[in-house]
């Protein structure tokens, strides 16, 4: 805290009140703490690094499964120890989330009461206390995301936050690529405001880590991407379709979580309500992230992409000089905003979503596809429940798992390939028809572009894949195709070192063998159904209803006074994906 | 909370907290009603060069907010979108409003905070701050209405941000006026006493040059439109409504936000105590802006939208309660002595956070089942008659909301238009391939679009027909709202009105002429792009030229009363020809025709009003019979059901007496299980109304009911009674009518 309190008692009592806001604020994210399908993918990987197979996620092949090095190298350091993973990424997360609410509240806060408004914005968000955990990456982001900004507004010199500052960026980038956009104002503000080349090179230093693991995948996974970013690019689905799915995510985050919203959208606004000008390039960062957001359409997991524009207004909240009155009443508001969220994270308990989970259908997921995601898995991964589910993951897929496991070397197909892929074990090789794992799937555009879910872009897999996977077959049915997954597998499953893999390397991503894949991708959208925009309706029978024709009867006598139809909702019937 | 009057920056933190909360309650509760595609259509049209017309080539003004469509057109122009484009403007009127009265009309932290507090509980604010109606427009020019006149100065260059103000309130809504008139009229007066030269003629000079813009649309409306006021207004006026019945309908209609939202109501006398209080010239006038305007709403007997007219006088409340001056803070300090006053003075600092949980508490506090456990009914079995009728609050309310309509409308056919709407046009109904609203008038609207081909319809519910329809359909609204034609009319009697929905008869013929106007003269055109060329090309410019693209109509001299007849006048009632005849000339005539000029005259000053026989609209199909050969027969004797007595519909019967008489009573044989309206009709029209019926114990057989006439009904004489039954089983039988004894 950069301010005293005049009075001992002021002291003793803020303090008190900060100890309190903490307790809360864990007790919550502990009684929320859970896992996710995902977050497994990740585990798999770091089985195999700890057991010494290298970071990949199948054995047999060099791929990037994972969007986050960063926390996958630390899961591994801690797995190295533990060597199991629900108790250790939950609680690597809790930690986490705790250094996040301990540095808001003793360094950014400018007072006390700022510490609790602050607080009470991340303890009361559904989205945040539920990616304090979940085994993505989020924490990590929390925490050198408030690490920056608390830097970045400090007294230091500007001068001198540049290496740092770039340092962190540079570790968040290594966490998650997509939230440097976050930074990037405030790097840009940085460099133009030092004027000098030496920041120019501190920046470039504080890049540095970033740079050499961009050099290794280059050269361990023979691309710089992780194998997810190119699935989601390759589905081919048109973008102003993936807009409008992005809208619709900030809409199903405006029904389920309202809070998270309104904080994040509030915190565009503080750096003039604070007449700080300085915390505009944070808030520039969130909007570019925003609109980042709605571009890639969003998410299937509801208020994930929210949690860091949410925390950069926590920041701005925090820098308020506020006093006890203004933090009472931006806890009733924010109170207000928690209990007008459909599940006021604040209630939840070992049972949470148990009673939807006996509903018919999905009843986690909503008419836009959005998913409460942790609603969906938490009678299988939540804290609360591991003492009755033997401090594991409890769920069918677990079974699959390690009824693959059970079969010795295998190959299969799968979608959420979370809970199989680490229970199977490294004898299992599994191709994810959601393509998040599999390079060749990955590449290949989605089989559904009008009903598609965001998330769960499924790929058919290619005539002969499983059997030439299983050295069955020598090759796919497919020449071209063939042709593509020849060069995949040299760089994928080739000697690192060799010089033909390092030309395909160089190949592959200036995009030679595109025309490969755009043959068999031209020949099946032929085949297929048209990417259009699948208007719903109400079904037309043809005629008008009852109630439509009485009133224009009643027209010629003059009766008709109630016209109003009822409404008719439309009907959507979406297959269950995997 | 720091300084009283100056805003900290923490101080300011909270503030936008709570604008945010504000700004999510909107977007959780976003809709778009039927009427708002109504003015979405002339958007349109207006944008593809056709005018501003509703249907294309008559220009008629269907809209009563100019304005607001303006406003609306903008971003429509680059958008072509409707759905998204039109909330969001109303989501950032409404926010900037919000943001204005939080910051600029209450000037110490606390009061703001109150202020965005009352607006976020207030169900009629945010259920009109979105509905696509002009709603936020009128908000926000309301609360700089009030800025300017709490804290600005007595200078006449205010009273001329007021006046401008005020008009383009009226502009927005012209029956806003009384909100703003007081107010204006109390800057005006103190600015004629302020300082410089001659303040008084400044100031009047200022009133004068800011209502600029209200009479520059009035006479663009008297040029374009050829009326002075929109075609619902007539459309009302002629509804035929007894001014105490539109009383009672307008008590009703209070009594509904009581129930419902009392909150809104509150605030309003609040305001108005506070205004009291306060004792400034501006806040009396204020507090009178209301006290008029409520009278207004209720003498033009409400809305069938619950809350819809409560919104702006409730804005006004609010600002009457959070926008003291130091002044009148200070002076109600003064007021109180001694430990009083101290409390005065710390009230903006202390007082807002037990204010703002009572009025939490009010708006949450509603008792009442939550909406998903009610069973769902259909509409018509909604209306909850029953007191205290409570929804869920509004915060609170989520995507589920409207998926049953239980609840939806009360006993008097006012409703909570969101909940209807909610299910197929709210915001959160929003998915990536659903085509919002979805409702099936739209798909009826679009089936009329994939036509394309000139064709005329008739319908009730015409907002998202005509919208999706396109300019190739053209509408024939039997609620007259939109047709100027049905608007003259007189509205078919029905004792079962229903506020806002006055059916008229179409008259025989008229469907046909208007095709062929329709097909003939309408130059529909191709589509142009928006921006190509150079800017006096653009379609926009065009629209605004006068003259809407249609070819002049084909007229031919007419030697008889009328100067001018139009050839394809198919209208069977030749005096209502004659009259559509002038009509057409200023709907559909070239502008600047002498001829129109003098029609627009004559009609605006009601030269033509004889040429409709009222009664022959109000009354369309009743059955005319004469007492006197009513047959005879003893009631206990007859079941009904045998043939005796004459049947009629819901049309009515009207019952010739013969000759002037002058009994204060007479007996009427019905059928008992029906409830009747007895109209007694003299020289001059109905004198007086009584209701009969259902009779308790002859529930299949005749009930003889005696009617009692009051002396001044019996002094002037009476010579026929009209009968209506009042809802029923659609049999309904008049045995005989004779004077009682």
């Amino acid at each position: 805290m950069s301010q005293s309190h005049g009075t001992w008692y002021g002291r003793f009592l803020g303090g008190f009140l900060l100890v309190i806001f903490l307790a809360g604020l864990m007790t919550v994210a502990v009684r929320a703490s859970w896992l996710c399908d995902d977050a497994y993918i990740t585990f798999r990987t770091v089985d195999n690094v700890v057991k010494g197979h290298g970071p990949r996620w199948n054995v047999e092949e060099r791929v990037q499964a994972y969007t986050h090095p960063l926390w996958m190298l630390l899961l591994s350091a801690v797995y190295v120890f533990t060597r199991e993973v629900f108790v250790t990424a939950q609680m690597v997360g809790l930690i986490l989330t705790l250094a996040v609410a301990l540095l808001l509240a003793l360094v950014v806060a400018r007072t006390p009461a700022a510490a609790l408004a602050a607080l009470a914005a991340l303890g009361l968000s559904k989205a945040f206390i539920e990616y304090s955990t979940s085994g993505l990456e989020n924490p990590l982001t929390h925490l050198l995301l408030v690490s920056f900004l608390a830097l970045f507004f400090s007294d230091r010199p500007d001068a001198r936050k540049v290496l740092p500052l770039s340092l962190l960026a540079g570790l968040a980038a290594l966490t998650r690529m997509d939230t440097l956009l976050i930074y990037l104002p405030a790097l840009i503000f940085l460099i133009v405001k030092a004027r000098s080349a030496r920041a120019c090179v501190y920046m470039a230093c504080g890049f540095l880590p970033f740079a050499a693991w961009e050099a290794f995948s280059v050269i361990y996974y023979g691309f710089p991407f992780p194998n997810t970013a190119y699935a989601k690019l390759s589905t081919g689905v048109p973008a102003a379709d993936l807009a409008r799915q992005g809208l619709a995510y900030f809409i199903s985050q405006a029904d389920i979580d309202p809070l998270t919203l309104a904080v994040a959208l509030c915190g565009l606004a503080l750096p003039f309500a604070l007449r700080e000008w300085r915390a505009i390039m944070p808030a520039l960062g969130a909007v570019l992230y925003l609109v980042y957001v709605v571009r890639i359409g969003g998410d299937f997991m509801v208020g994930r992409y929210f949690t860091a524009p949410m925390l950069v207004a926590a920041v701005l909240l925090a820098r308020a000089p506020m006093r006890f009155g203004h933090a009472f009443t931006s806890i009733m508001v924010l109170g207000l905003l928690c209990f007008m969220g459909r599940y006021p994270i604040v209630l939840t308990d070992a049972e949470y979503g148990l009673d939807r989970l006996s509903q018919p259908g999905n009843a986690f997921r909503d008419e836009r596809g959005v998913s409460d995601q942790r609603g969906f898995y938490y009678h299988a991964t939540g804290l609360l429940r591991g003492p009755q589910n033997g401090w594991e993951a409890k769920h069918e897929w677990v079974e699959t798992g390690r009824m693959l496991r059970a079969k010795g070397k295998n190959v299969s197909a799968y979608g959420a390939t979370g809970f199989k892929g680490y229970y199977a074990g490294p004898d299992a090789y599994i191709v994810d028809y959601h393509a998040l794992s599999d390079p060749l799937l990955a590449r290949l555009p989605g089989n559904d572009l009008v009903r598609w879910h965001i998330g769960h872009f499924k790929r058919d897999i290619p005539a002969g894949y499983l059997a030439v996977l299983r050295g069955e077959k020598e090759a796919l049915d497919d020449p071209d195709l063939q042709a593509f997954l020849g060069k995949l597998f040299i760089i994928t499953r080739g000697p690192v070192w060799s010089r033909e893999r390092l030309r395909a390397i160089w190949e592959m991503n200036r995009g030679r063998y595109d025309g490969l894949i755009a043959m068999y991708a031209a020949q099946r959208a032929a085949n297929a159904e048209p990417a259009r925009r699948d208007i719903l309706l109400p079904p037309w029978t043809g005629r008008p209803a009852a109630s439509e024709v009485r009133a224009e009867e009643d027209s010629e006598t003059g009766e008709g006074d109630n016209d109003e139809p009822e409404p008719e909702t439309g009907t959507e019937s979406e297959p269950d994906h995997g | 909370m720091g300084d009283p009057q100056g805003k900290s920056p923490a101080d300011r933190v909270v503030i936008a907290l709570a604008l945010a909360l504000l700004a999510l309650v909107l977007v959780r509760t976003a809709w778009l009603c039927d009427d708002a595609y109504i003015t979405l259509r002339v958007v349109d049209n207006l944008v593809d060069g056709h005018g501003l017309t509703w249907n294309v080539g008559e220009r008629v003004q269907t809209y009563t907010h100019p304005l607001w469509l303006f406003l609306l057109a903008a971003p429509y122009y680059l958008t072509r979108e409707h759905f998204l484009t039109t909330i969001g403007v109303s989501m950032l009127v409404s926010l900037l409003a919000a943001a204005v009265l939080a910051g600029r009309v209450a000037r110490a932290t606390g009061t703001g905070l109150l202020a965005v507090a009352l607006l976020v509980f207030s169900r009629a604010f945010v259920d009109y701050s979105s509905s696509g109606l002009e709603n936020p427009l009128t908000h926000l020019l309301l609360v700089l209405f009030f800025a300017v006149l709490f804290h600005g100065q007595a200078r006449a260059r205010n009273v001329l941000a007021l006046a401008l103000l005020a008009a383009l309130g009226a502009l927005n809504r012209i029956d806003t006026l009384p909100l703003y008139a007081p107010g204006l009229v109390a800057a005006w007066w103190r600015a004629r006493k302020g300082g410089g030269t001659w303040p008084a003629f400044r100031a009047t000079a200022a009133l004068a040059c800011g209502m600029l813009p209200l009479i520059a649309w009035e006479v663009f409306s008297l040029v374009y439109y050829g009326f002075p006021f929109p075609n619902t207004f007539y459309a009302k006026l002629g509804a035929g409504i007894s001014s105490s019945d539109l009383v009672t309908q307008g008590l009703h209609y209070v009594e509904n936000c009581w129930r419902r939202d009392p909150l809104t109501l509150g605030v309003m006398a609040a305001g108005m105590l506070a205004a009291l209080l306060r004792g400034s010239g501006a806040a009396l006038a204020g507090a009178f802006g209301i006290a008029i305007y409520l009278l207004y709403v209720v003498r033009i007997g409400g809305d069938f939208m619950a809350g819809r007219f409560f919104s702006a006088p409730f804005v006004c409340g609010v600002a009457l309660l959070t926008g003291w001056t130091d002044a009148e803070r200070a002076r109600t300090a003064a007021l109180a002595r001694g430990i009083a006053s101290r409390f005065v003075e710390a009230v903006p600092r202390l007082a807002w956070a037990p204010l703002v949980i009572l009025v939490a508490w009010i708006g949450l506090g509603m008792p009442g089942r939550p909406e998903s456990d009610r069973p769902a009914a259909r509409a018509t079995e909604a209306v909850v008659d029953d007191a205290w009728a409570s929804p869920t609050p509004t915060v609170f309310s989520d995507s589920r909301h409207g998926k049953t309509l239980a609840g939806f409308k009360d006993g008097h056919g006012i409703g909570d238009e969101r909940l209807f709407y909610f299910a197929n046009a709210g915001l959160l109904r929003y998915r990536r391939n659903a085509e919002l609203p979805m409702i099936g008038f739209a798909t009826e609207g679009r089936r009329y679009r994939l036509l394309d081909r000139p064709a005329t319809y008739v319908h009730g519910s015409v907002g998202f027909r005509g919208y999706f329809a396109g300019p190739k359909a053209h509408i024939i609204d039997y609620y007259a709202l939109t047709d100027p034609l049905l608007a003259r009319l007189p509205a078919v009697y029905s004792p079962n009105w229903r506020v806002g929905h006055f059916v008229r008869n179409v008259p025989p013929g008229y469907v046909d002429t208007e095709q062929a106007l329709h097909t003939r003269s309408v130059d529909f055109g191709d589509p142009e792009p928006i921006i190509a060329g150079p800017p006096w090309r653009w379609p926009i410019w065009r629209a605004l030229a006068c003259g809407t693209g249609v070819s002049p109509v084909v007229y031919g001299q007419d030697a008889d009363a009328t100067a001018f007849a139009f050839d394809g006048n198919e209208i069977e009632d030749m005096r209502l020809a004659a009259y559509y005849d002038q009509l057409i000339l200023i709907t559909r005539g070239p502008i600047l025709a002498r001829e129109r000029w003098r029609a627009i005259w004559r009609m605006n000053t009601g030269r033509y009003d004889h040429l409709i026989d009222q009664d022959a609209y109000r009354y369309p199909g009743i059955r005319r019979v004469v007492a006197d050969e009513l047959p005879r027969f003893e009631a206990a004797e007859n079941d009904w059901k045998i043939a005796a007595g004459v049947a009629f519909t819901q049309r009515g019967i009207e019952v010739a007496l013969g000759e002037t008489r002058r009994e204060r009573g007479i007996e009427i044989a019905l059928d008992g299980n029906d409830k009747y309206r007895i109209l007694v009709v003299g020289d001059d029209g109905v004198l007086v109304v009584r209701d009969v019926g259902p009779s308790a114990q002859a529930s299949r057989a005749w009930a003889v009911y005696e009617v009692a006439l009051p002396e001044r009904v019996a002094a002037r004489g009476y010579a026929a009674l009209r009968v209506f039954p009042v809802g029923g089983d659609r049999r309904y039988r008049l045995g005989w009518v004779r004077p009682a004894e």
